[in-house]
């Protein structure tokens, strides 16, 4: 199970929007996925965990409202700047990653995890269906919602540029 | 195909989800309409900028260990599968030939469904999850069978053969100390590819018959071999196991019996 900590870990991290609450959630969810793993019918490991670990992130958004997404700590701003950049290089870097990060954050989540599950964890529109639970029809138009509406933030930028 | 169906298959095409046929309508229309090239171009921008700058947030290690610490902590308490096994049984071709293993007598017999068989493979596939999500698959980590088979002495009272079977593609990676039914196992750790096989050997109690069957997407082995009885799982194909279970067979069946050292 916790050779797929990543993905569960990338996967409550956009969901809450927060290091602080998705560390809390994926806690309870990891024991809960240990409690009950006779749930598990074989097959895709990763998807069984996924499953939980977005019922988890879902319930607690039920119960907490927050709107806005929180600032990245500084362990995390470290993390996401990579090592081999020379200095210019990085603040590039920087740059693009802030500007995608905060677009996919201001998505509502069903769009977010849409486009989370797929383009980031590289999962099918079955996989992701059986995941978040909705017909693949809605996972489709989900994704496409969701990208149309980062083409229109991110766009302008990425055209200027090429 | 005309423009509106083209837009709704875009999406689909590039995410790889679109066959054959109707990839190559696609990219036929494509090719004469400027409008949806555009807008092709467009989200294959948008997601590729999603690809290369979205963050892929990595679980911190020290997260990792607190979550490693929380589920060790979980395994005395952890509960037996309350669905019956039964349900999760299905034939498998690999039954009859996992028993046609030479120079081992091994007592044959197809799978009876007796309770005891139920609950037994129940527990060992409990122990098999166990070993893989608290990450307690290994006490001893070892490819060197003179350091793994040593390792058990004082803590069970038998001896289990120990064999790197490396060159048939099985590496030795350890073993560790595990409980079924309420007595302590050894469990050797072998690795194919990405597929963890753990070996659960205990002294064999009644003449058990060698059965192969598979449950919740794993397939189990078992036999009685000089007074032990091995029971292997592993979520590798049934014809990976039996090819395992071989090269066990073959391994031991060319190398004189132990003596239990205890
Ligand atoms: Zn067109």
């Amino acid at each position: 199970m916790l050779v797929h900590l990543d993905s569960a870990y990338n996967l409550a991290r956009w969901l809450l929007r927060s290091e602080h609450d998705a560390q809390d959630v994926l806690q309870e969810a990891c024991l809960r996925a240990f409690r009950s793993f006779d749930t598990f019918r074989g097959g895709d490991g990763r998807c069984w965990l996924l499953a939980i670990v977005r019922n988890a992130c879902c319930s607690w958004l039920e119960r907490n409202h927050r709107d806005v997404p929180v600032p990245l700590t500084e362990d995390e701003l470290d993390q996401l700047v990579s090592e081999g950049d020379d200095p210019q290089g990085q603040l590039i870097r920087q740059a693009d990653v802030d500007q995608v990060r905060t677009a996919i954050d201001a998505l509502p989540a069903g769009f977010r995890e849409a486009i989370v599950l797929r383009d980031l964890e590289g999962l099918s529109y079955k996989e992701i269906s059986g995941i978040t639970g909705v017909p693949i029809g809605t996972v489709m138009s989900r994704l496409a919602r969701g990208r149309k509406r980062l083409e229109e933030r991110l766009l302008p930028g990425l055209l200027k540029e090429a | 195909m005309n423009c509106m169906q083209t837009r709704e298959l875009i999406g689909p095409q590039l995410d790889g989800e679109l066959d054959l046929m109707a990839s190559l309508e696609l990219k036929r229309h494509v090719e004469c309409c400027l409008a949806c090239a555009q807008v092709q171009e467009r989200l294959q921008a948008v997601r590729s900028a999603v690809t290369a700058s979205a963050p892929y947030y990595q679980a911190p290690e020290q997260f990792g260990d607190q979550i490693r610490a929380a589920l060790r902590r979980e395994i005395p308490h952890a509960p037996a599968p309350r669905r019956p096994w039964r349900t999760f049984l299905r034939p498998l071709a690999v039954a009859a030939a996992v028993l046609l293993v030479a120079g081992l007598a091994l007592d044959m017999a197809l799978h009876s469904y007796r309770s005891s068989s139920h609950t037994l493979a129940r527990e060992v596939v409990a122990a098999h999850v166990r070993s893989l999500m608290a990450d307690h698959l290994l006490d001893v980590r070892s490819s060197n069978q003179h350091t793994v088979k040593p390792w058990f002495n004082g803590k069970i009272d038998f001896a289990p053969e120990v064999r790197d079977l490396a060159d048939a593609g099985f590496p030795l990676e350890g073993g560790r100390l595990d409980y079924l039914d309420g007595h302590a196992v050894a469990a050797l750790v072998y690795r194919h590819n990405l597929h963890v096989i753990n070996c659960f050997v205990w002294p064999a109690r009644d003449a058990e018959p060698a059965v192969a069957s598979g449950a919740q997407g794993y397939t189990l082995v078992r036999f009685t071999d000089r007074g032990l009885t091995w029971c292997i799982i592993s979520d590798a194909a049934p014809a990976t196991l039996e090819e395992f279970t071989r090269a066990l067979h073959a391994n031991a069946a060319t190398t004189v019996p132990a003596k239990t050292p205890n």
